[in-house]
C-alpha cells in the first residue's frame, strides 16, 4: 500500500480547509462537502491496497527527518486497527458536514474550515509511527474543537469550552513527560533518541516495573481524560451539551477514540508489567463509570446531557476490554471504538436535528413526537436499540466480547481454554456488575425515548414551523442518517469482518504485552526492522510486506 | 424461602437411570441441512422489509397484511416440508459467519445458522402456525387503522416471527440470545402500539425492562457457558466431554465433583426463563402487556414469546441436570407463580387481564412440569396452551372489537344470544374447557402429566398438591369469565372507544358488530386446533423410542430428553428396565415409585380423576356463584343481569382480601417501594455527586491558580520601596534556604 | 590582549554604527533622520554575518557560545529595530510636517537609537565576556540606556515613573551581583571565569564562593526578570511604549541568561550532570517558584502588556529548568543539553514575545479627546482578526506558541528544555513546569479567544492602526518566523547545540572529593 493515499487524507482537507477559507460565505457549505466527499477516493484506496493478511505490520509507512537532534520525523504507517479508525474517520466527515447545513448560520466558513483542520488532525494521529508526531496531532484536535465549541456551541459555550481546552490540555502534558522519559530510557538503552513508535514499544518494557507504573500514571493523565474514564469525566457532558451537532457527532466518534487508542498503543505496549499490574485498578474504575453514568442518565431531563453520560458509561465497557488485556477483551474493545460512534453519532444528529426545529433539549417541555415526526422516531428508536445493545445491531458483538473478556482473565474460570486467559486478573465479578449496565442501559434509553417520542404531543409554547426545515425529516438530513444506520447493521451482522481484521495486530500486541520480555517475539522483531529500514534508509519509500 | 434441599437425595436416584454417557461417542460434527430451509427465518424478514416499503409508499390498503399472511404462511409450509424430511438426526444450517474471533489454537464461534432437531421442529410448527392464523386475524381487527400503523404493525409482526425463528431455530447460545433480545424489541413496539396513550408506553417499557433484567441473567449465563466450556454451538457443547462428565457425577450425587461455575450457569439460564416468561418474581410485566393489540397478546403474550424460557430450559437441560438447585427452584417458582396468578386472575374484572394472569399460570405449570423432570410434559403443555390460549385471546379480542373496547365482565352478559356471536361463543366454550382441564380435553391431558409427575417424583408431592389446587382454581375463574360474558341475559355497555367507533354516536342506540369472516375463519380452524391438540397425546407413540405418544417422541429424541442429549440411549437403558412407560420419565424406572402410589393406585392413572374432579368442583362453583338462572347456570346459578352476582356478597364478606387480589397483592407496589424508589434516589445522589463533589474539585483544581495569584497580587504593589523590600527580602529568604540545606547536609 | 579583538569584531561594527546614529539621528534633513533605523539595521545585519563567522575561543568556558549568541542576538534585534521607529518623537515631526522648523534639541531619535545599539553592543560582549569585570561592565552597558530608552519612549508620566522603578531596583540588582562577584573573586583569587572555573573544581567551592556565586545568581535574577527580583516587571512593561516593552522582554533576560551561564559554569556540574546542591536547591527554588508566580499574576490581568510581562516572568522560569539540567556530559546530545535548550528557547521567546508587542505597538485606540494611545486593554484587540486579519491571526499564532501548541516553534522550544530536564533527572521540576503551561494556557488562550473568536456583547473599541507601517510588519515577521522556523529548525537546534557545548574544567588535583560535596566543606568552613 502506498503512503501517498495516507498523505492525501492528510492533505486534501487541509488544502480544503483554505479553500474553504477563502471561499464565499455561501459556497462554504458546498465547497467543504466536496473536500470531504474527495476524502472518499484515498479512504476506500487505502481500503483497498490494504494487506489484511499482514494486518500487524504498518503499510504505507514513509517517514521525513524534520528535527533529529530531537529524533523528530513525519512518519505514518497505519496497521489494520488504524486503518479502521482512518476509515471510520473518513466516513464521518462527510456526514458532519452534511448534518451542520442549516444548523450553522453564520461564519460558515471558519466552521467548515476547521472541521477539515479537525478531520486532518484525526487522521494524522491515527496515522503517526512518529511519537511526537502522534503527540503532536493528538493535541492539535484540540484546538479546532476548542474552536467549533466556543464559537457554534450553545448558551454555556464558554466555560465548556474553555474546560474542554484545559482539562484535556493538563492531562495531556503529563502523558508529554511520561512519553519523553520513555523516550530517554530506550536512548539510554539503544544510544539514540528515537521517537520512532515501533523501536519505543520493542524495548520500553525493559523499565523496571515501578518506572512502568509513573509512566502508566503519566500515560493515563491524558489518556483516562480523554476516554474519558470516571472520574475525569466531568468536562465531556459540558462540552457534548454546548458543542453543536458535529462537534458532539466528532467528539463521540472519534475523538474520545484517542483515549483508548492511546491506551492500546501506548499504554499497554510501553508499560505491559505495570498496566496487567493495575489493569484491576483501572477495571474498577471503567465499571463503577458504568454504573454511576448510567444511573446519572436516569434522571437527565436534558436529552443531550443523557446521551453525553451514556457515552461515559458506554466507554467504560471499552476500557474494561482493555484492562483485560486478552485477546478477545481487545478485540471487543477495538470493535468498541468502531462501533460505538455510530450509535451514539446516531443519536446525536437525531438530537441535533430535533434541536433545530424545537431549539429545547427538555424532555419535559417537548416529547411524543412520534406522531409528528414518524421518521424521526423510527432513526431515534433505531440509534437507540443499537446503543442498548441490541443483537444484529453494531453494540452487541463488541459489549459481549468486552464482557466475556473480564471473565475469560480471570485464568480459574476459564480453565477449558487458557490460550484465551492470557492478561491481567479481572474476574468474574468485573463482568457481573458491567453486565448491570445492560440493564441500567435499557431503563435509561428507553425512558428517554418513552419520553421523547411516544405519548401525547408536547411542543414548546412558543413553537412555529421551522422556516427552511420540512416538520419531519429532510431527504438531506435522511440520507445523513443512513449510512450511519447501514454501517450499524453493518457492524451488527458481520462484525466477523471487523474481527478477522483486527484479530491480527490485537493477536500480536497481546503475546507481546503478556509475554513480558518483548524481543521473545521475533515476527513483532523482524516487522519492527522492516519498518526500520524504510524509515531511516531511505525515506518515501513503502513497506509492503 | 424454597426448600431445595428435598430434592438433594432426588436427583441422584432420578439420574441413576440415565444411560452411563462415557461411552457414547461425541457427535461434535453433525450434518448440514438443506439451504431452503432458510426460508423460514428469510421470508418473515422479508415480509419486515416489504412493511417497511409499503410504508415508505404511503400504502393505504390491507397489503402488509396480506403479505405477512403470506410469509407466514410459506414459512409454515416450509417447516411442514422440513419435519417431513428430517430422519431423527439432527442437522444444522449456515447461514453466513457472524461472530467469531481466534486466540492461539482457540477460537470463538456464533455463526448465523441453525439446529434442527425434533424440539426445534416441535416448537417451529406451532409458532409459524399460529403466527399465520393471527396474522389472519389481524389483518381485520387491525383494519381500523389502516395506513402507515398498520404498516408498522405488520413490519413488527413479521419482525416477531424472524427473532421467534431466530430464537428457536439458531444453533448457538448467542443466535439464542439474539432471538431473545428480538422477541424482546417486538414485544416492546407492539405493546407500545397504540403509543399516544401513555399506559401504553409505560407498559411496553416495563416490559423490556423487566425482560432485560432476566437478559442479564441470561447473557451472563451465555459468557460463562463459552469461558467454562469453550463453546456457543449445541452440537458441540452438548456432547461436550467435560458437561458429560459433570452429568456423570450428578447421577451419583457427588455435586462437589461439579465446579461452582457450571452449577452457576443454570441458575442465571433460570433467570433469563423466569423474565421472558413472566415467572414470579419477574411477572409484573405480562399483565400490563395486554395494553398492546389482542392479537399480539395471543400471539406474543399467550402462545409463543412468553414460553421462551420453557424452550430454553428445554433446550438446555442436560446443563440443568448438573446444578444441585437448579431444577428444584424451576419446579417450586413455578408452582408458586401458578397459584398467585391463580388467585390474582379470580378477582379480576377485565377479561383480557384474567387471561393474562392465566397465562402467566400456565406458564407457571409448565416450569414446574420442567422442575420435576418432566419436560414432556411441560413442552406438552406449552403446545395445547398455545392453542386454547390463543382462542380465548382471540375470543376476547373479537369481543373487546365488537364492543368498543368493552372488558368490563360486570358490564357484558349473553353474548351467546347476540346475532352473530355463535363462533366466538363456541370457541371461548372449547378455550374454556381446556383452560379448565374438563376430561379429554388437550388441556386436561398436558396439565395431568405435569402434576402426575410431581406425585411421583420423591418430595415433590407438595407441589402436585398445590398445582391440583390451583387446577381448581383455574377451572372456577375461567367459568367465571364463560358464564358472566357468555350466558345469561342479553347484556351490554360499549367500551370507551364507541364513539371513535362510527356507529352512532349516543350509547344508547350502540350496535355491537360481529367478527367478519377473517376472525370467524380463525376462531373455527384454533378451536379445531385446540380439540385436536388432545390427538398428540393419544396418538404417536414411538415403539422403538419406546415413547407414548407424539409429544413425548418428540422431546425425548431432542436434546430436551432429560438424561443427555443422547435420547436413545436413555431409552435403552430404560428399556432394560422392562418398564413399558419407560423413557416417558422417571417415573418406571426409579426403583421405588411405584411403591408410593396416590390413593393407592398409579399415580398417573389416579391423576386422571383426582384433578378432573378438581376441574368439576372449580366450574360447578362458578357456575354456583356467577351463572344466570336455569341451564346457562347449570341449574345452580341464580344471577339475573350482568352487574351483580351471589359472588358479591361472599367478597365483601372476605373484606380486604379481593381488593388486595385484584390489586395483584400489591406486588408492583412494593416492587417501587424496595427497588425502583432507592435506585431512583440514588441516581439522584450520585447526580449531585457528580455535580458538587467530581466537577467541584476539578474546579477547585481550575481555581488553585487563581487563588494563587490573589495571595501574591498585594506584593505588586506598585510602590517602589515596596519592591526595593521585597526583593532584599526575597534574596534573603533565598539565602536562608540555602543555608538551612548547608546545616541538613551538614548533619547528614 | 588583540587577540580578543577578533572576538568582538561585531561589537565594534556596532559601535561605530552608533557612532554615525547619533549623528544621524538629529540631521535637519528629514530623509537622513528617517535612514537612521536603516543604519541599525544594515549595523546589526553586518553584525550578525560578523558573528556567524566568528570563531569560538578555545579557552572559554562555553568556546562556540559566541557566534550563536551573537547570530541570534542580531537577528532578534534586527525585528526589534524594525519595530521601534516611530516610538519617539512623532509629535516633532508631525510638527515639522506642519511646516515648524526641526529643532534637534527636541528631537530624541538620536539618542533613542544610539542607546538601543549600545545595549546591543552590551548584549553581544556579554555573549564573548570570559571575565568578571568584562561580564559586570557588559551587563551595564546592556541595562542602563534602557532605563533611558524606557523613560523617553513616551511623554506620559508612567514612563518616567516606570524608568525611575526600572533604575533603582536595577541598580539594586546590579549591586547584589556586584558584590557576588566580589566575593567570587575573593574565593577564587582571580577574574577570568575559566580560572574560576578550575580554581573551584581544584579547591570546591567554600563559603565565600557560595555566597558569591549565590549573591550573583540573585542579582541576575533582576536582568532575567525572575524571582525575586521580578517585581518591577509588570509596572515597568506597561509603563513604556510596547516596542521598548518589546526589547525589555528580550535583552536583558538574554543578557541574563548568558550571564547566569557564564556564573554557573563556573560552579559547574558534576559528573551526574548535577550542580552543586545548594546552588541547584536555590536555583530549583527560584524555576518554580518563577513560573508560578508568573502564571498564576498573569490570570488576573486585564491588560495585556502586564500579562507579557508575567508571562515573560513565567518563560525565565521555564528556561532555568534548562541551567538546573546542565550542559550534561561530554559530547552530550541536544536533548540532554539544557544550556542548548535556553540557547534555543531564548530565540523562540523572542521571536514569539516580539509578534504580541509589535501588534499592540500596531494598533492605537482614538481617545475621546482626539489624542491617541496604543492598544494595551485586552478588550483593544477584540476582533482583530475580523477587523485587521494579518495582527489578529499575528496575536493568535505568537499566543499559541508561547502557550506551547504544537507544532509551533514554542512547543519544539519546550520540548527542548522538557527533554533536557527529564534526561537530567530533573523530573519534578519538568512536571512543575508541564502544569505551568496548563495554568499559561488561560490566558494565553484568553489572547486567542478575543483575538479570533469571542464576539464579545459591546462593540470593540475602534481600533486604527498606527501610521507606522514597520511594526505591522515586524508583527507579521515575527508570525511567519514561528511558522517558519520550524522549517528551518534543525540547524538552529545544531547550531545552539553547537554553542552549548561545555568544555569542563579539568581538576589538577586527584581528589577533588569537596566539589561534590561543597555543603560539608562550606560548613568546615563555617566552624573556623
Amino acid at each position: 500500500m502506498s503512503p501517498i493515499w495516507t498523505l492525501l487524507l492528510i492533505a486534501i482537507p487541509l488544502i480544503g480547509a483554505l479553500l474553504v477559507a477563502f471561499d464565499s460565505e455561501e459556497g462554504a457549505y458546498v465547497s467543504a462537502m466536496r473536500t470531504m466527499l474527495f476524502t472518499l477516493i484515498p479512504g476506500a484506496f487505502m481500503l483497498w491496497n490494504f494487506d489484511f493478511s499482514h494486518g500487524a505490520v504498518h503499510q504505507g509507512s514513509a517517514s521525513i527527518n524534520w528535527i533529529s537532534d530531537l529524533g523528530l520525523k513525519l512518519s505514518i504507517g497505519t496497521d489494520a486497527i488504524s486503518l479502521l479508525l482512518i476509515i471510520l474517520t473518513v466516513l464521518l466527515g462527510p456526514i458532519v458536514i452534511a448534518a451542520s447545513k442549516t444548523a450553522i448560520k453564520e461564519d460558515r466558513r471558519k466552521y467548515y474550515a476547521w472541521l477539515l483542520v479537525l478531520q486532518a488532525a484525526m487522521v494524522g494521529v491515527f496515522a503517526a509511527r512518529d511519537l511526537m508526531l502522534f503527540y503532536i496531532c493528538f493535541e492539535f484536535t484540540l484546538l479546532p474543537m476548542f474552536i467549533l465549541i466556543r464559537c457554534y456551541g450553545s448558551t454555556n459555550r464558554v466555560a465548556a469550552s474553555t474546560k474542554f481546552f484545559l482539562y484535556t490540555f493538563t492531562g495531556s502534558m503529563m502523558t508529554l513527560a511520561g512519553l519523553i522519559y520513555v523516550v530517554y530510557f530506550v536512548a539510554q538503552q539503544t544510544g539514540m533518541w528515537t521517537l520512532d513508535i515501533t523501536t519505543l514499544t520493542a524495548i520500553a518494557p525493559r523499565m523496571p516495573v515501578e518506572h512502568q507504573a509513573w509512566v502508566l500514571f503519566a500515560m493515563l493523565a491524558g489518556f483516562a481524560v480523554k476516554v474519558p474514564l470516571f472520574p475525569f469525566h466531568t468536562w465531556l457532558p459540558l462540552a457534548h451539551t454546548e458543542a453543536p451537532t458535529a462537534g458532539s457527532v466528532i467528539l463521540a466518534g472519534v475523538l474520545l477514540k484517542l483515549g483508548t487508542y492511546g491506551i492500546l498503543r501506548f499504554a499497554i505496549p510501553i508499560t505491559p508489567d505495570a498496566f496487567i499490574q493495575y489493569a484491576p485498578f483501572i477495571g474498577v474504575l471503567s465499571v463503577i463509570g458504568i454504573i454511576y453514568a448510567g444511573l446519572i442518565c436516569w434522571v437527565q431531563e436534558d436529552i443531550k446531557k443523557l446521551v453525553a453520560y451514556s457515552s461515559v458509561s458506554h466507554l467504560g465497557f471499552c476500557v474494561l476490554g482493555l484492562a483485560a488485556l486478552n485477546v478477545s477483551g481487545l478485540s471487543g474493545s477495538v470493535l468498541y471504538m468502531l462501533s460505538h460512534g455510530l450509535s451514539t453519532g446516531g443519536l446525536f444528529l437525531m438530537i441535533g436535528f430535533m434541536y433545530e426545529r424545537y431549539h429545547t433539549r427538555d424532555m419535559r417541555v417537548v416529547g411524543g413526537l412520534a406522531s409528528k415526526m414518524p421518521v424521526w422516531t423510527f432513526f431515534m428508536v433505531f440509534f437507540t436499540m443499537a446503543s442498548v445493545g441490541l443483537p444484529g445491531l453494531n453494540g452487541f458483538p463488541s459489549e459481549v466480547l468486552c464482557l466475556i473478556s473480564a471473565f475469560q482473565s480471570d485464568a480459574s474460570w476459564s480453565a477449558a481454554h487458557e490460550a484465551g486467559a492470557w492478561g491481567t486478573t479481572l474476574g468474574p465479578w468485573f463482568a457481573v456488575f458491567a453486565g448491570t449496565g445492560m440493564v441500567i442501559a435499557a431503563m435509561y434509553l428507553l425512558i428517554m425515548v418513552g419520553k421523547i417520542c411516544f405519548g401525547p404531543l408536547r411542543e414548546p409554547e412558543d413553537h412555529h414551523d421551522h422556516e427552511e426545515l420540512p416538520t419531519d425529516l429532510s431527504r438531506r438530513e435522511i440520507w445523513t442518517l443512513i449510512p450511519l444506520a447501514v454501517a450499524c447493521l453493518v457492524f451488527g451482522l458481520k462484525p466477523v469482518y471487523l474481527l478477522d481484521a483486527i484479530s491480527d495486530p490485537i493477536n500480536q500486541t497481546v503475546a507481546a504485552a503478556t509475554s513480558g520480555q518483548q524481543l521473545q517475539h521475533p515476527e513483532h522483531h523482524q516487522d519492527h526492522a522492516l519498518i526500520e529500514t524504510h524509515s531511516v534508509n531511505n525515506p518515501m519509500t513503502e513497506a509492503t510486506p | 424461602m424454597i426448600n431445595t434441599t428435598l430434592f438433594t437425595n432426588l436427583m441422584p436416584s432420578l439420574l441413576a437411570l440415565s444411560p452411563d454417557t462415557s461411552h457414547a461417542t461425541a457427535v461434535t460434527e453433525v450434518g448440514s441441512g438443506p439451504k431452503w430451509i432458510l426460508l423460514i427465518i428469510g421470508l418473515p424478514m422479508l415480509t419486515t422489509l416489504l412493511c417497511g416499503l409499503y410504508a415508505m409508499i404511503g400504502n393505504k390498503t390491507k397489503l402488509p397484511a396480506w403479505t405477512t399472511v403470506a410469509g407466514a404462511a410459506i414459512a409454515f409450509l416450509t417447516t411442514v416440508a422440513m419435519y417431513m424430511n428430517f430422519d431423527g438426526t439432527p442437522y444444522t444450517v449456515h447461514a453466513f459467519d457472524w461472530i467469531q474471533i481466534h486466540f492461539g489454537d482457540k477460537s470463538m464461534i456464533a455463526n448465523f445458522s441453525f439446529y434442527i432437531d425434533t424440539l426445534t421442529i416441535y416448537w417451529m410448527l406451532f409458532v409459524t402456525g399460529l403466527a399465520t392464523l393471527i396474522a389472519l386475524y389481524a389483518s381485520e381487527y387491525m383494519s381500523h387503522d389502516v395506513g402507515t400503523s398498520y404498516c408498522r404493525f405488520f413490519g413488527a409482526f413479521g419482525l416477531f416471527v424472524f427473532s421467534m425463528a431466530c430464537l428457536v431455530m439458531g444453533d448457538n447460545l448467542l443466535m439464542l440470545y439474539l432471538g431473545w433480545e428480538g422477541v424482546g424489541l417486538c414485544s416492546y413496539l407492539l405493546i407500545g402500539y397504540f403509543y399516544k396513550k401513555p399506559e401504553a408506553v409505560a407498559a411496553a417499557k416495563k416490559a423490556f425492562i423487566v425482560n432485560r433484567i432476566g437478559d442479564l441473567g441470561l447473557a451472563l449465563g451465555v459468557y460463562l457457558t463459552f469461558v467454562h466450556f469453550g463453546t456457543l454451538e449445541y452440537a458441540v457443547l452438548f456432547s461436550d466431554p467435560t458437561l458429560l462428565g459433570y452429568i456423570e457425577s450428578a447421577k451419583v450425587g457427588n455435586f462437589e465433583a461439579i465446579p461452582a461455575i457450571a452449577q452457576w450457569i443454570p441458575l442465571l439460564f433460570m433467570v433469563g426463563a423466569f423474565g421472558k416468561s413472566a415467572q414470579f418474581p419477574l411477572y409484573v410485566w405480562l399483565p400490563d402487556a395486554m395494553e398492546g393489540p389482542t392479537p399480539v397478546s395471543a400471539l406474543i403474550h399467550a402462545a409463543t414469546m412468553v414460553t421462551a424460557g420453557v424452550y430454553l430450559i428445554a433446550r438446555t437441560y442436560p446443563m440443568f441436570l448438573t446444578s444441585e438447585h437448579a431444577l428444584p427452584i424451576v419446579a417450586w417458582v413455578g408452582t408458586i407463580t401458578a397459584l398467585l396468578s391463580a388467585t390474582i386472575a379470580m378477582a379480576q374484572f377485565d377479561i383480557k387481564r384474567i387471561m393474562a394472569y392465566s397465562t402467566v399460570s400456565q406458564l407457571g405449570y409448565m416450569f414446574a412440569g420442567l422442575g420435576v423432570l418432566t419436560p414432556t410434559g411441560g413442552v406438552y403443555h406449552v403446545l395445547t396452551h398455545a392453542f386454547f390460549k390463543a382462542l380465548l385471546f382471540l375470543c376476547c379480542g373479537a369481543v373487546m372489537h365488537g364492543f368498543a373496547g368493552q372488558l368490563d365482565l360486570r358490564k357484558l352478559s349473553g353474548l351467546r344470544s347476540v346475532k352473530g356471536w355463535g363462533i366466538v361463543t363456541l370457541g371461548m366454550f372449547i378455550g374454556c374447557i381446556n383452560l379448565a382441564g374438563v376430561p379429554f380435553t388437550a388441556g386436561y391431558f398436558s396439565k395431568d402429566t405435569i402434576i402426575a409427575e410431581a406425585f411421583v417424583t420423591p418430595g415433590a408431592s407438595m407441589i402436585g398438591w398445590v398445582l391440583l389446587f390451583t387446577a381448581g382454581l383455574t377451572a372456577y375463574y375461567t367459568f367465571r369469565v364463560f358464564f358472566r360474558v357468555f350466558m345469561g341475559p342479553v347484556e351490554y355497555h360499549p367500551g370507551e372507544e364507541h364513539h371513535d367507533d362510527g356507529h352512532g354516536d349516543e350509547s344508547h342506540d350502540f350496535h355491537p358488530h360481529a367478527p367478519g369472516w377473517a376472525i370467524n375463519t380463525v376462531l373455527i380452524t384454533l378451536t379445531v386446533c385446540s380439540i385436536a391438540a388432545s390427538g398428540l397425546y393419544l396418538v404417536g407413540g414411538n415403539s422403538d423410542k419406546h415413547t407414548k405418544h407424539y409429544a413425548e417422541t418428540m422431546v425425548m429424541s431432542s436434546t430436551a430428553a432429560y438424561a443427555s442429549p443422547y435420547s436413545e440411549h436413555a431409552i435403552h437403558a430404560a428399556h432394560e428396565t422392562h418398564d413399558p412407560n419407560a423413557g416417558a420419565g422417571p417415573r418406571g424406572t426409579i426403583e421405588h415409585p411405584l411403591e408410593v402410589p396416590v390413593f393407592g393406585g398409579d399415580p398417573h392413572k389416579m391423576m386422571y380423576y383426582i384433578s378432573a374432579g378438581f376441574g368439576v368442583i372449580g366450574i360447578l362453583l362458578a357456575a354456583l356463584l356467577h351463572g344466570p338462572k336455569g341451564w346457562q347456570g347449570l341449574f345452580v346459578g341464580g344471577r339475573t343481569n350482568a352487574a351483580e352476582c351471589r359472588m358479591d356478597p361472599i367478597a365483601r364478606m372476605c373484606g380486604p382480601i379481593p381488593k388486595m387480589a385484584e390489586n395483584k397483592w400489591y406486588v408492583d407496589e412494593i416492587y417501587a417501594y424496595i427497588l425502583v424508589t432507592p435506585l431512583r434516589i440514588i441516581s439522584h445522589i450520585f447526580h449531585w455527586i457528580d455535580k458538587l463533589l467530581i466537577d467541584g474539585l476539578v474546579n477547585l483544581f481550575g481555581f488553585l491558580p487563581r487563588l494563587l495569584a490573589w495571595i501574591l497580587k498585594p506584593s505588586q504593589s506598585g510602590v517602589l520601596q515596596g519592591y526595593a523590600v521585597s526583593m532584599a527580602g526575597g534574596v534573603t529568604i533565598l539565602l536562608l534556604v540555602v543555608f538551612v540545606i548547608i546545616l541538613q547536609g551538614g548533619a547528614a | 590582549m588583540t587577540e580578543k579583538l577578533a572576538f568582538i569584531m561585531p561589537e565594534l561594527i556596532l559601535f561605530i554604527a552608533t557612532c554615525l546614529v547619533m549623528i544621524t539621528g538629529q540631521w535637519p534633513v528629514r530623509a537622513i533622520r528617517n535612514f537612521t533605523p536603516w543604519i541599525c539595521g544594515i549595523a546589526l545585519v553586518l553584525a550578525g554575518m560578523v558573528a556567524a563567522m566568528t570563531p569560538g575561543d578555545p579557552a572559554a568556558l562555553f568556546p562556540n557560545i559566541m557566534p550563536y549568541a551573537k547570530f541570534i542576538i542580531a537577528a532578534v534585534a534586527i525585528l526589534l529595530v524594525i519595530n521601534l521607529s516611530g516610538t519617539v518623537d512623532r509629535e516633532l515631526e508631525d510638527d515639522v510636517d506642519k511646516g515648524k522648523p526641526f529643532l534637534p534639541l527636541r528631537s530624541t531619535g538620536a539618542e533613542f537609537y544610539a542607546f538601543f545599539m549600545f545595549s546591543i553592543t552590551g548584549l553581544m560582549l556579554t555573549a564573548s565576556a570570559d571575565d568578571l569585570i568584562w561580564l559586570f561592565l557588559a551587563l551595564e552597558l546592556t541595562s542602563l540606556p534602557t532605563y533611558i530608552m524606557v523613560a523617553i519612549s513616551t511623554h506620559k508620566n508612567a514612563s518616567r515613573e516606570a524608568a525611575v522603578k526600572y533604575f533603582f531596583l536595577g541598580a539594586l540588582g546590579a549591586a547584589i551581583f556586584l558584590y557576588g562577584f566580589a566575593l567570587i573573586y575573593g574565593a577564587a583569587g582571580s577574574t577570568n571565569l575559566s580560572e574560576i572555573a578550575s580554581h573551584f573544581a581544584d579547591n570546591g567551592l567554600g563559603t565565600i564562593g557560595l555566597a558569591g556565586v549565590l549573591l550573583a545568581l540573585l542579582g541576575m535574577s533582576f536582568k532575567i526578570a525572575a524571582i525575586p527580583m521580578h517585581f518591577y516587571t509588570p509596572d515597568v512593561y506597561q509603563g513604556a511604549a510596547s516596542p521598548v516593552s518589546a526589547m525589555l522582554a528580550f535583552v536583558p533576560k538574554t543578557a541574563g541568561f548568558l550571564a547566569i551561564i557564564a556564573i554557573t559554569a563556573t560552579v559547574g556540574w558534576n559528573e551526574f550532570g548535577r550542580l552543586p546542591a545548594t546552588v541547584e536547591s536555590m536555583l530549583w527554588i527560584m524555576a518554580a517558584l518563577t513560573m508560578f508566580v508568573g502564571n498564576t499574576l498573569a490570570l488576573l490581568q486585564s491588560s495585556v502588556k502586564r500579562m507579557l510581562a508575567y508571562s515573560s516572568i513565567a518563560h525565565s522560569g521555564y528556561m532555568l529548568v534548562g541551567i538546573l539540567a546542565g550542559p550534561g556530559p561530554d559530547g552530550a546530545p541536544f536533548y540532554r543539553n539544557g544550556i542548548a535548550a535556553i540557547l534555543f528557547y531564548l530565540l523562540c521567546y523572542g521571536v514569539m514575545t516580539i509578534g504580541v508587542f509589535a501588534v499592540l505597538g500596531a494598533i492605537e485606540k482614538r481617545n475621546t479627546d482626539g489624542t491617541t494611545s496604543e492598544a494595551d486593554d485586552i478588550e483593544d484587540l477584540r476582533g482583530l482578526c475580523k477587523s485587521h486579519p494579518l495582527l489578529g491571526w499575528t496575536v493568535v499564532i505568537c499566543a499559541l506558541s508561547m502557550l506551547g501548541f504544537p507544532p509551533l516553534l514554542g512547543f519544539i522550544g519546550k520540548l527542548g528544555l522538557f527533554s533536557a530536564g527529564v534526561s537530567a533527572g530533573q523530573i519534578p521540576i519538568v512536571i512543575i513546569l508541564g502544569l505551568n503551561s496548563a495554568i499559561a494556557a488561560v490566558y494565553y488562550l484568553r489572547l486567542v479567544a478575543v483575538a479570533y473568536l469571542d464576539k464579545g456583547d459591546k462593540p470593540a473599541t475602534v481600533a486604527t492602526l498606527s501610521p507606522y507601517a514597520s511594526r505591522r510588519i515586524a508583527g507579521v515577521c515575527s508570525a511567519a518566523g514561528v511558522v517558519l522556523l520550524l522549517v528551518v529548525a534543525q540547524p538552529l537546534i545544531e547550531g545552539a547545540h553547537k554553542a552549548a557545548d561545555f568544555n569542563a574544567p579539568v581538576p589538577h588535583q586527584a581528589d577533588h572529593t569537596q566539589q561534590d560535596e561543597p555543603a560539608e566543606h562550606a560548613l568546615a568552613d563555617h566552624e573556623e
